[in-house]
């Protein structure tokens, strides 16, 4: 694992542009950042496969350790979000896709530090952009980069029509269009929803966009959402977390609404406990021998008596908001951001360090794709803080 | 359907870009999508929102283009109906193996596209188009300039598939009509000669009715705006 340095396609700006990325820069700062790409050697890439494929094992088998032990409540649900979870889970409802992010530096185990299995990012830019760029800069036939993403999403789009025209998804569900939706205004989220409209089209299914907060309800049925045409939203991919979902003033509604088979949603109810940090203490706790996974436990007890480093990050956070880094021995943060997450429980996980460039003093975050259950790929965000946040830098790869 | 040559270079065109697009993923670029297209009208001059009543049209069907002609004052407007449905046939990304597409549409009622880069994919044939009937008659030029207007949104190509449900594609993708044919004696079937159909409140095509909600819906809505409130006091949600 290399970082080098490239120059810029010229106009790279339009080429990113064109394929829907319109986040390319945030203040005059390169988000999407092609003036940096990372070596691999094959054997890297098994290894991150690998790892990628162990941890979404282990985390659905700490899923259903959970639910089989009737402990969801130790997670923070409620009586709503509780039902829902069981039952999308009971039913074995298929989700489309999740994002496990590793510290990984080509030496030893990639660890396991979240899985973002509800509204995971930076798919377009993984997906799509830097497929772009690979072909671009290695020219058209070149295939070295870890990355199957886009083919395994339409797949896993193929596979929900034939469920949705079959009646596997509820009675009302079949023939109904995808309608997909997200805050808006809002650059980044629109275009990853779009992104996701666009493969749902190219599996063939109809797709209309609905702006989270036009969304509307009838009492018709017993409770149905509506879009902003007032047409029943039947099948619903959300990138909006569940969490935020049921705290909404429609929450009770919603859970209704699904508990009747009225609406579906994607990712299922169930894929929030793998946002929820508090499912790494449980994964932890089920494999300790596991060389990809942290100590990771509910207080800093263990960690402050044996004086080892540890993060502090709290259970449904987002975008690295509220985490704080403790060296070893220390009792105040070495390093910590703000957010608004201070009011979650927290968990403390066992120090695990980013790849780290000495001259350019860039940390790099391996972000693992599971597409229907298969890990397809990875993307790659840079930040020069030991905590990935809303500043870090995607940056695009390949292997030899 | 009976190809003509007036449609030849606009098709080729069409190929051209459709193939670039093709190689890795389409959408965006084709500016079908919905998210995309709210975006634009978002960025750019206050477009009208899409209206929330959408209409009922009907809409005159031919099988052939030779049927139009015979039908409508003028060949020109049929061979430009014919060109705009076309240009949407071959937009549909259609399905990878032949037996998906044929599994939908019946032996021998599909078609292959290449791209440039050597793959293929497979599209049912068109079994008719359709235009609206308030365009019944008019001369090409005056068809054009009510395109222009944005008035009208041109024509679309109809599919049958093997149970006989009639569907067309357009800018919301695959839509169907709420329509069925029974086969006929040989096996074919008859398409109707008008259908009466809802229009696309975006402007991009049409479908069955009771597609887009109207003021008599029955999922009228009661409350809106009950999610969201959570991306306020959180900020950003997704990452």
């Amino acid at each position: 694992m290399e970082r080098c340095l490239i120059s810029p396609r010229p106009h790279w700006q339009a080429r990113v542009e064109a394929e829907g990325m319109l986040w390319h820069t945030t203040s005059d700062v390169p988000y999407w950042n092609e003036g940096v790409f990372y070596r691999f050697t094959a054997a890297e890439i098994e290894t991150i496969h690998d790892a990628t494929e162990a941890c979404h094992r282990m985390a659905l088998s700490a899923v259903g350790a959970i639910i089989a032990e009737g402990t969801l409540s130790a997670y923070g649900y409620d009586a709503d979000a509780i039902r829902l979870i069981e039952q999308s889970w009971l039913r074995d409802e298929r989700d489309i896709y999740g994002r496990i992010d590793f510290a990984y530096d080509g030496s030893g185990s990639p660890k396991m530090l979240e899985y973002n299995g509800d509204t995971p990012t930076s798919l377009l830019e993984a997906a799509v952009v830097q497929w772009t760029w690979l072909t671009d800069t290695a020219g058209e036939g070149a295939t070295n980069q870890y990355n199957d993403i886009h083919r395994a999403l339409v797949e896993r789009m193929r596979a929900l029509k034939i469920e949705r025209d079959a009646g596997l998804l509820g009675g009302s569900q079949r023939q109904a269009v995808l309608h997909v939706s997200c805050v808006f205004p809002h650059d980044e989220d629109t275009g990853t929803v779009a992104y996701i409209e666009s493969v749902a089209r190219e599996a063939g299914l109809e797709v209309s966009f609905v702006p989270i907060d036009q969304i509307g309800f009838s009492e018709v049925e017993g409770g149905t959402f509506v879009d902003q045409y007032n047409v029943p939203i039947r099948l619903l991919f959300k990138l909006y977390p569940w969490d935020w979902l049921l705290a909404d003033d429609y929450g009770p509604k919603l859970a209704a609404a699904i508990l009747k088979h009225n609406i579906r949603l994607f990712e299922p109810a169930w894929k929030m406990l793998l946002s929820n940090k508090l499912l790494l203490v449980k994964m932890r706790d089920m494999y300790p021998d596991s060389p990809y996974l942290l100590d990771t436990q509910l207080s800093e007890r263990a960690f402050q008596a044996s004086d080892r480093a540890f993060v502090r990050k709290p259970a449904l956070g987002r975008e690295g908001q509220n985490v704080s880094v403790f060296r070893a021995g220390e009792v105040s943060p070495s390093e910590r951001t703000d957010g608004n997450y201070s009011d979650n429980a927290f968990v403390y996980q066992e120090f695990a360090s980013l790849f780290r460039d000495e001259p350019s003093g860039a940390y790099a975050l391996m972000g693992s794709w599971v597409i229907g259950g298969e890990p397809q790929g990875i993307g790659i965000r840079e930040s020069d803080h030991a905590i990935t946040d809303d500043r870090s830098r995607f940056v695009p790869h390949f292997f030899e | 359907m009976t190809s003509h040559n007036s449609t030849k270079a606009y098709r080729a065109g069409y190929l051209i870009s459709l193939n670039r697009r093709k190689a890795r993923w389409i959408g965006v670029l084709a500016g079908t999508v919905s998210a995309i297209a709210m975006l634009s009208a978002c960025d750019g001059p206050q477009t009208p929102p899409p209206q929330a009543t959408p209409t009922t049209e009907q809409m005159l069907v031919y099988k052939t283009l030779d049927e139009c002609k015979a039908a409508q004052d003028d060949d020109a407007l049929c061979e430009t109906a014919f060109a705009e449905a076309w240009q949407w046939q071959e937009q549909q990304p259609g399905f990878t193996a032949k037996q998906q597409c044929e599994a939908e549409y019946g032996a021998g009622n599909c078609e292959s596209r290449a791209n440039a880069s050597g793959g293929n994919w497979f599209v049912p044939l068109m079994a008719g188009y359709m235009m609206s009937n308030a365009m019944n008659n008019m001369s090409r030029n005056a068809y054009m300039r009510e395109r222009e207007r944005g008035n009208h949104s041109g024509a679309y190509p109809v599919f049958v598939n093997r149970g006989g449900q009639v569907s067309t594609y357009g800018g919301s993708g695959t839509r169907p009509l709420g329509y069925i044919v029974a086969p006929t004696a040989n096996g074919s079937r008859a398409l109707p000669s008008r259908m009466d159909l809802q229009a696309d409140p975006s402007g991009r095509g049409y479908a069955a009715r009771g597609t887009y909600g109207d003021t008599n819906n029955r999922y009228q809505a009661s409350s809106r705006g009950g999610f969201g409130k959570s991306s306020a006091s959180r900020g950003s949600c997704c990452g």
